[in-house]
């Protein structure tokens, strides 16, 4: 461990840029930067997760630190405080770190500048950068892709969401720096939430086969609707860190085929019933 | 390295270019400008700094009369599009098109062909439609958004300086326009819902068309649109469309050829041809 350490502190390379982000709201892009971010560190990445609602800032919330806010992204930015200031440190990972949003400013004050500034700095000390990107396809959730190397695009099993999934990958390959300065572009990961196998079934929700096909990029895997993401959102602890979740085993198969590992994929089908269930229950 | 007694400052040479022809048919600014804004003013990106020919034949005398060729010119360049010559004018518009900086213009024996359309009216007469029902309120939603619809149409539409096909591998997602203004289109992948694809001539997805797809955008009625999986918002062939709404449940997610026959859109599943 202290060996790769020394290693990895001699021919750093530059900290990856996250950007997790869908297009619509309330698919679950805060709880996949939580539990995404927590997996990493939990898999010895340093990582730091970054807020981008100004505005609507949740993430403290979600990662049960937001009593322990002092400076936030906007304060960097304009020189208010110093990054290490705003860097909050989860007390229950190590590598993990918290830069929450600004809740009383509003999203104009991202300048594209500035987030840059931000994530270079970052990109010097972290391994991951993970950006946690607001709803819409306004200034604020330009600023979270713009500097993205990878990004997670999070939707749940249903046109409209998926429509705006469709929307917001167009413009990962047009608007950010890795499609204005002509690198290799930005590498699209498909992660669908709040996926119920049962609800497929009847023909109430796409499957991700579906969603898969229309998207055309590759695919993470899904994450189950399951009650443990609501209790574990209240209590402030990313799911990953929760213990016996389907959910939070969901985000740690998608940590690890992020990390190029193979996993199989479950949550994908029904559990089937038994016989007498299905004679009771019709 | 060739030290002639004088150095050759510039060549003069012919060229053959593509120009877009606006062939004004009325000239009565209450019909004329409402029209043009519509029609060019929804579709900017694509005509952003586009040479174009104002073509004056469909005029007769008195029309060309009351045209106020100055402010057609300005109304034009307002909209980006470059007016660079004037033809089928009569000679008293003559002096008037060198003052707004035209150049006049003989006109020729043929036009430029457009596929096989004879280049007289009739063919182009679906065009008016063309314009109303399909962009009125579609485009404009992606205009809005039109950020990121410049950089993401204009890499394909780089493709084509010569003039023909377009070919697009990636899928055309929604928000983002291709258009192939002088040729076939044809896409590897899929156009997802909320997407449009337009081409002067025909358009191919080997995928699932789920947006828009306007062929024939010239007026050629020959135009077709080719899909393996037909579920498409809109389908349009030289101006006559159907929405999804209006297709035959039968053929969607098929597939499909649609074609122009006798005025109406005709939508034929593939591989089930029958005669005629």
């Amino acid at each position: 461990m202290s060996e790769e350490q020394v290693i990895s502190k001699e021919q750093r390379k530059p900290g990856q840029v996250v950007v997790v982000t869908s297009g619509k709201g309330g698919v679950g892009k805060t709880t996949t930067s939580a539990a995404f971010a927590a997996g990493l560190a939990l898999r010895g990445y340093k990582t730091a997760v970054l807020d981008f609602d100004v505005g609507l800032r949740n993430l403290d919330l979600i990662m049960g630190c937001e009593r322990r806010v002092v400076y936030d992204l906007l304060n960097v930015i304009h020189g208010e405080g110093s990054l290490n200031q705003a860097l909050i440190r989860d007390k229950r990972v190590n590598n993990l770190y918290i830069l929450p949003a600004s809740q009383t400013r509003d999203k104009e004050a991202l300048t594209k500048e500035g987030v840059g500034k931000v994530i270079e700095e970052l990109q010097l000390t972290f391994d991951y950068i993970v950006c946690d990107s607001p709803a819409g396809i306004e200034k604020g959730a330009m600023a979270a892709m713009y500097y993205a190397d990878q990004a997670l695009v999070v939707t749940n099993p249903e046109i409209s969401s998926v429509r705006d999934s469709d929307r917001i990958i167009g413009m990962l390959s047009s608007t950010t720096r890795r499609a204005e300065e002509d690198l290799t572009p930005v590498q699209e990961y498909l992660v669908v939430t709040r996926y119920d196998p049962g609800r497929v079934e009847r023909g109430d929700m796409l499957s991700a086969e579906d969603v898969r096909e229309i998207l055309a990029i590759p695919f993470l895997g899904v994450v189950p609707e399951s009650k443990s993401v609501l209790t574990a959102s209240n209590s402030g602890v990313p799911v990953t860190l929760t213990k016996e979740s389907d959910a939070g085993e969901a985000y740690f198969d998608i940590v690890d085929r992020f990390l190029g590992r193979e996993r199989p994929f479950r949550f994908m089908d029904a559990p089937r019933k038994g016989f007498l269930s299905r004679l009771f229950r019709g | 390295m060739k030290t002639p007694p004088e150095l050759p400052a510039f060549d003069c040479k012919g060229s053959v270019l593509t120009v877009m022809v606006l062939h004004i048919r009325e000239t009565d600014p209450v019909l004329l400008y409402p029209q043009l804004e519509q029609k060019i003013g929804q579709a900017r990106t694509f005509f952003a700094n586009a040479p174009m020919l104002i073509d004056l034949r469909s005029v007769d005398g008195p029309g060309q009369a009351a045209l106020d060729l100055n402010a057609l010119v300005v109304t034009l360049r307002s909209m980006g599009v470059a007016p660079v010559g004037l033809r089928g004018a009569l000679p008293f518009l003559h002096e008037e098109a060198r003052q707004a900086g035209l150049g006049i213009l003989a006109v020729p024996g043929v036009e430029r062909t457009i596929a096989v359309a004879p280049p007289e009216e009739p063919a182009r007469e679906p065009e008016p439609p063309a314009e109303e029902p399909a962009p009125t309120e579609e485009i404009p939603p992606a205009e809005e958004v039109a950020p990121a619809e410049v950089q993401e149409a204009s890499p394909l539409l780089g493709a084509q300086p010569t003039g023909t096909n377009v070919t697009v591998a990636l899928p055309v997602r929604s928000g983002q326009q291709v258009i192939a203004p002088n040729g076939d289109l044809v896409v590897l992948s899929s156009v997802n819902a909320g997407a449009e694809v337009f081409a002067a001539g025909n358009i191919h997805v080997y995928g699932a068309l789920r947006g828009r797809a306007l062929a024939g955008i010239d007026g050629d009625t020959t135009a077709r649109v080719f899909s393996l999986q037909f579920n498409p918002e809109l389908v349009a062939v030289a101006g006559e469309y159907l929405v999804n709404e209006s297709l035959d449940r039968q053929i969607l997610n098929r597939s499909v050829c649609v074609s122009l026959v006798n005025g109406t859109l005709r939508c034929q599943a593939l591989g089930t041809f029958t005669q005629g």
